[in-house]
């Protein structure tokens, strides 16, 4: 036993003898060898850059921080526990606005967003495959038909004022969820 | 580890700030095994651990003109990935059945928590493989998020550890030692009923030599 290099002794020696850090060298080799991030998972995170637009990422857009998501609620999946079709609530803050977010999980599944306080913007639904963009109606309210399961991230811009304020707030972009 | 790794690590990030993309996957070559393995040491299957290192590498994408500390970008990705992974995980565990945890009580919850089942682990072909993945998973939570973590590759610093563990630095040196110890108690006794049979798989050598060129072709990709 004594004569082995350390470096070998972790493949070869009797469990019964491993030391710590032969059992260290064991571990990380096992997971290095065998636990690998897969390679659709790392083409997809290399290709991020080249596949969404500078527009996106816009530095001038607030980011509205998801603060509410039923999913992560226990009162609320209490209660979708009772129903037959099941509806996920998402709630993005700004400093300015609320986009409040309500995704039909049936077939297909539909997403109605609510811009609070009420105001006209255009609404860009930002997806893997591209972006669906549209105006929402003079009430802030924006209605996708089908949306596909998947990351997605909103991107809003106002129009016009919202009734009592005297300005118009800044373009804001949602963290990104998957739905 | 050096100030310069982490100068080069700010600069890296300030170029795809700049909209490089080769810095930007520099980034994603540094970094992805450290998210993919938090993720994992959180004990999620395949599935569930890529989508936690996708979301975590769109959030980058989407937080990196406000990065505020380009230098601890390691840290951010991986309180990020701990934050998406604990996400998940407390997700599927309310997804078990209930039937399944009043007949088999917390055993059940645990058992689907267990991480690398067998088919999960795409390489693991030997039975010495199968067993230190199970005494792996015998193990803590905490301890196979530590363990998991530190096995990244390349390693992580101990600062990035902190924040993908949510650990003082101090500590990790400590716990890291004892969770080794428990694995190497859990080895032990998995390995009892059957003697050392196992132990004499020799071709361990082999494959040890063939995973050293894997790290080189990665960084030229």
């Amino acid at each position: 036993m004594t004569g082995l290099p350390e470096e070998q002794s972790a493949s070869i020696i009797p469990i019964e003898v491993l030391t710590r850090e032969a059992t260290w060298r064991r571990l990380a080799e096992l997971a290095r060898r065998t636990d690998r991030p897969p390679r659709e998972v790392e083409d997809a995170a290399l290709a991020l850059n080249e596949r969404v637009e500078p527009a996106w990422r816009s530095i001038d857009d607030e980011l509205a921080a998801l603060v509410y998501d039923s999913d992560q609620d226990p009162q609320a999946l209490e209660n979708v526990r009772s129903l037959s079709s099941s509806t996920r609530r998402l709630t993005f803050q700004a400093p300015e606005l609320l986009l409040e977010v309500e995704i039909t999980l049936g077939r297909p599944r539909t997403l109605v967003c609510q811009v609070v306080p009420p105001q006209p913007a255009v609404l860009e639904v930002r997806l893997e495959s591209g972006i669906l963009s549209s105006e929402t109606d003079s009430f802030g309210t924006f209605h996708v038909p089908s949306v596909p399961p998947g990351p997605f991230s909103l991107r809003c811009s106002p129009l016009g004022q919202a009734e009592g304020y005297s300005e118009r707030a800044g373009p804001v972009a949602t963290s990104w969820v998957r739905i | 580890m050096a100030e310069g790794a982490e100068n080069e690590v700010a600069e890296l990030v300030a170029a795809a700030q700049r909209g490089d993309d080769s810095a930007w996957r520099a980034l994603v070559a540094r970094y992805l095994d450290l998210v993919w393995a938090i993720a994992r040491g959180h004990s999620l299957d395949n599935c569930d651990a890529a989508d936690v290192t996708q979301t975590t590498w769109m959030r980058l994408h989407e937080q990196l003109p406000r990065l505020t500390e380009p230098s601890r970008v390691g840290a951010w990705l991986a309180t990020t990935a701990r934050r998406e992974s604990l996400k998940v995980a407390r997700e599927r565990r309310r997804q078990v059945p209930v039937l399944l945890t009043e007949r088999y009580g917390e055993r059940a919850l645990s058992a689907l928590a267990a991480p690398p089942a067998d088919e999960s682990i795409r390489g693991a072909d030997s039975e010495r493989d199968r067993m230190l993945w199970q005494a792996f998973g015998e193990l803590t939570p905490s301890c196979q998020a530590l363990l998991r973590a530190l096995t990244a590759d390349p390693p992580p610093r101990y600062s990035e550890l902190s924040a993908a563990l949510g650990m003082p630095i101090g500590s990790i040196g400590p716990t890291r030692a004892r969770c080794l110890d428990r694995l190497r108690a859990n080895l032990l006794s998995l390995s009892a009923p059957t003697g050392r049979s196992e132990t004499g798989d020799t071709g361990g050598k082999a494959r040890r030599t063939t995973t050293q060129t894997e790290p080189t072709e990665r960084e030229v990709s």
